[in-house]
Formats: C-alpha cells, structure tokens, sequence
C-alpha cells in the first residue's frame, strides 16, 4: 500500500468515525458519560480535513498527522489514547513510502504496548485494549504467515470486532462504567467499538480498492 | 432545553471570551487555544490548572489573584487536549517551574502526564498534583482510586498563596502534596443537574429522594435514600469527614459548603450551623467556614462539604485573600 493510498484509507475512516457519532452515543449511554461518540466525531472532523490538505509524503507523515490531529483537538481521555495509537508506533521509525502487513504489525505493536502503559488497562478491563489487542495479534499472524494485505486487514477487523463484543462480558476498573459493578456486564464499551470501526473500514477500504 | 448559547461549537471559546472581558483586563485569554491566564503573572513557580467545564467555576474561574496563574479549559466534562495546557505553560512564567492542580480523573491524569513529559524536553521542570478528595468514591485503602471534585478549591488557593510566598517547586509540591492529603470532601445531591451542551438532564433522581456520594454525571453513589433533615444531612457529612481524614478533639479544620446551584442559602445557612455546633461538641476547632459555589453542575440540587485538616505550616497558607470574579475569598473571617 502506498502512502497516498494509506492516506485516502485514513480519510475513509475519519468520515465512518463522524458518521458513527450517534451509534457511539447510544451505546455510551448505557454506563459512559454518553460524550465518547460527540468525541471521537469531533476529533476525526478535524482528522479529515487535515488529511484532505496533506501531501502523503510518507505513511509516517499520515500517521502522525492523524495521531497529532487527534491529540491536539480531543481531549479527554479518548484524545491522549486514540492519538496514541496512530503516534507512538511511528515516532522512531525513518518515513517510507510503502506499508506491508508487517509495517501494520509493528506500528500497531508498539503502540498496543505505549497505550497498555499510559492507559494502565489491561485486557478483561472492557477499554478499547480489548478490541486493539486482538487485532495487533492477527496482524502479527497474518505477517508471519506472509497473508496479502486484504487478508490480513479483514483478519484484523474481525479480531477487532469479536474483541469489542467480548467486553461485553467483563466488569469495568476505568470510568463511569466502573460504578456500575457486576451491572456493566452486557454492555458494550465504546472505545472497543472504535477500535472496531477503525479496523472494520481499514478492512472495507482495502476489499473495496484492490 | 434550559441552556443559553449562540452556537454549541463555539460555547467554550464564547465563555472565555466574555469571561476576560468580565475580569476587567486581569485575565487574558492564550493565543489558539481554549485557555487564559493572568496579565500581571509574576516571577515565581507558577500555578496551572486544568479540566472539563461544566462544574462552574471551575477551571476557568480559578485563575486569579492569590489562585491559579494560568487555566487550560476543556469542554463540558472532557479534560483539555494537552495542546492547550502546554500553550499555557509556555506563556505562564516558567523559569523556576510549573506546579500543575488537577483533579483524579483519567482523562485530566492522560494529559497532563503527557504535558509533563513534553514540557521536560522544553527544559521546563513541572510537578503535577491529582487531588483525590471524594471520600466515597473508593475505599481509604485505595485512596488513589478516588475522584478528585470540591476540594480542588481549597487547594488552588493553597497553590496560590504558597506560590506568591516564594517557595521553590520542590517546597511548593512537599506542602501542596501534604495539604491534598489533608483534604476530604463528602457530597449529597437531591436533585440532577443538565448538560450544558445539550440542556437536558444528565441523570435521574427521583423527587424525594437524595444520594451520597453521587458523581457529577451521575456516577452511583454509596446510598440512595429519602430526603432528611438538613441537621441529618450536616451530621451525616461531618461524621464521614472526621473519620476519613483521622480528626481528633483539639485538632483544628477548615470547612467549605459548596452548595450546588438550586440549594438556597437559607437551607446552606441550617445546614452550617449544625456543622458549627457538631465540631464545638466534638471538642474540634472551627478555624473557617465559608459557603461559595466553587464546583457546581448546573441545575443540580444539594451540596459537597470540603474539609481541610489545619496544621500550623498550612494555616500560615491558608489565611491568605483570593481574587476572581467567581472566586471571592477574604481572609479567616
């Protein structure tokens, strides 16, 4: 995939996180402080238009510009962590022109281990590590076992997907939620579903553009 | 729908606008961001406050005289990107360093914990304090759980006044660090607040009945019951207070009534002075008592009492004026 392809992905993902605002909202509701959808869409307005100005000179420059957008312009908690997932997996890497499913796996890894540190969640916590973890790992899989990029992607998303569905089953540590108690169980946590949005149109992107 | 706004977009950078034109030319608002800070900041180690609106005055209003020197302000209940609070702490004075007032909450904790780290790489030493004072919201064996709400008034004045006395940062955290230690706030709500985004109620509570310990988005509580006494009400708070935070006879205490937004100073009024006469028969020493609103969600009935443990160092802080046009406080009556 070429960085001006990465970039028209992103964009694509930007417009599915605005367009997701009120399906983020019903399900926050339920035991978050109900804003994570006015959030993110926040946020990814902001992403796609920074995204349809930029030049994609490298896949780290559309990382970086979506990751900072994210950071700059959130807030919250969503703000530092989404950021964190696009930042911290390119903040050492030299720019390419390309990225392979091996790429993904890296980037995605390293930001998986920063956000696990900052965010303090583990897996089971029912945050947005739930839905990301999994996903990081099929990647990593589908990289070893040399999958095309539309594999790997689809792979991922539903990785993603089960990921959100299973927080489902867990009690919350973090936020409102974790007042709930035991009553938190059977529903859903928002940030997982984002994690799931983003991999899910990642994944739609790619089957759609091939 | 209660809320009066020109465009929900623009409510925050509309507030800060009209608020430094309300400051009278002693605040100023910080170029590209949401934020402002004091027009006359001196040179000494300055104060930083940061978090969500929506819990009036709070954090705007505690940028002042004898307070915070600069405030990085978030939307309605979402801590500010760490964009706006590093514009801040590069415009405040910052050549004998920073000491940040936050509240426990992850999403104030995320950002500025990123700020410290990027300000660090700017050669700019900062110290963050996360105040955790809600008693209820975690038990005291793990008091790092718990929420930070009402007591952050008190200790941004505290940061005010040791600041202005020149302490250096390492001082000014070892005082400001034992002074959150000795501060527990304990709160009752009888009636929801609104959004100020979306004018609606943010929560249900039935009529009749009140909860404590209630988060400020309706996060539950420790015990929803029928509305009591107003002495009820005093004793209830005061007892949790005094044995949170270990008061003894002969030990001394500040006390702050932050009566939310539909509670009348009358019923504020009967509920302080069972709170005097509780400590007199304690044997404890009243050293203040005040009633502000300093932390309050719109619409919202009910009240949070702040109590700070006094020793002689933090009295000598204490008894200090603060300035702002939300945030009046003169000397120990």
């Amino acid at each position: 995939m070429t960085s001006e392809e990465c970039r028209q992905m992103f964009l694509a993902v930007a417009e599915k996180m605005v367009n997701s605002e009120a399906m983020l909202t019903e399900i926050d509701e339920k035991i978050g402080d109900g804003d994570h959808g006015i959030g993110m869409a926040f946020g990814f307005r902001n992403v796609k238009k920074e995204l349809e100005e930029l030049e994609a000179v490298s896949v780290e420059a559309v990382f970086k510009t979506v990751g900072m957008t994210l950071l700059d312009t959130m807030g919250g908690a969503s703000g530092v962590l989404f950021g964190t997932i696009f930042i911290s997996g390119i903040s050492e890497r030299e720019p390419h022109q390309e990225i392979i499913v091996g790429d993904f796996a890296d980037i995605f890894r390293k930001s998986l281990d920063v956000l696990k540190k900052r965010g303090k969640a583990k897996p089971g916590d029912k945050t947005m590590v739930d839905a990301f973890e999994p996903a990081v790992i099929s990647l990593e899989e589908s990289a070893e076992n040399k999958e095309t990029m539309k594999q790997a992607l689809n792979r991922a998303a539903l990785a993603a997907r089960n990921g959100a569905e299973d927080t489902k089953k867990y009690r919350a540590r973090f936020g409102r939620a974790k007042y709930f108690g035991d009553n938190a169980i059977g529903y859903q946590d928002a940030g997982a579903t984002s994690i799931w949005i983003i991999f899910q149109e990642m994944s739609d992107w790619v089957n759609a553009h091939e | 729908m209660k809320r009066l706004v020109n465009q929900e977009e623009r409510m925050i950078s509309d507030m800060i606008d009209g608020y430094v034109k309300l400051s009278q030319g002693k605040v100023q608002s910080v170029p590209g961001v949401n934020a402002i800070m004091k027009t006359n900041c001196k040179e000494k180690v300055s104060v930083v406050v940061g978090g969500g609106s929506g819990l009036d005055p709070w954090p705007i209003g505690y940028v002042g005289e004898g307070l915070a020197d600069g405030a990085a302000v978030g939307n309605v209940f979402c801590a500010p990107p760490a964009k706006s609070i590093l514009e801040v702490t590069r415009n405040v004075p910052h050549e004998r360093g920073i000491v940040y007032i936050v509240t426990n909450h992850a999403g104030d904790v995320l950002n500025f914990e990123l700020v410290s780290e990027l300000a660090g790489m700017e050669g700019i030493k900062t110290r963050q304090i996360y105040i955790n004072d809600d008693i209820t919201s975690a038990g005291s064996d793990e008091k790092e759980e718990r929420r930070g709400i009402g007591g952050i008034a008190i200790l941004t004045k505290l940061a005010g006044a040791v600041t202005d006395a020149g302490n250096s940062l390492d001082e000014t955290f070892r005082l400001l660090e034992k002074a959150k230690d000795s501060i527990g706030t304990f709160s009752v709500t009888t009636a929801p607040s609104y959004s100020p985004v979306t004018g609606k109620q943010c929560f249900a509570l039935e009529d009749g009945k009140m909860e404590y310990g209630m988060g400020f988005n309706g996060e539950t509580g420790i015990l929803r019951t029928d509305i009591s006494t107003a002495d009820d009400i005093a004793e209830t708070l005061m007892e949790g207070l005094l044995e949170d935070l270990g008061v003894r006879s002969g030990d001394r205490v500040a006390i702050w009534l932050n009566g939310y937004s539909m509670t009348s100073q009358i019923e504020l009024s009967i509920i302080a002075g069972r709170c005097c006469d509780l400590l007199l028969e304690k044997k404890i020493q009243l050293y203040d008592i005040q009633i502000e609103r300093l932390y309050v969600t719109p619409g919202a009935a009910g009240l949070s009492i702040s109590m700070l443990k006094l020793d002689e160092e933090l009295e000598k802080y204490y008894n200090t004026p603060a300035d702002a046009p939300f945030f009046k406080i003169m000397e120990k009556r």
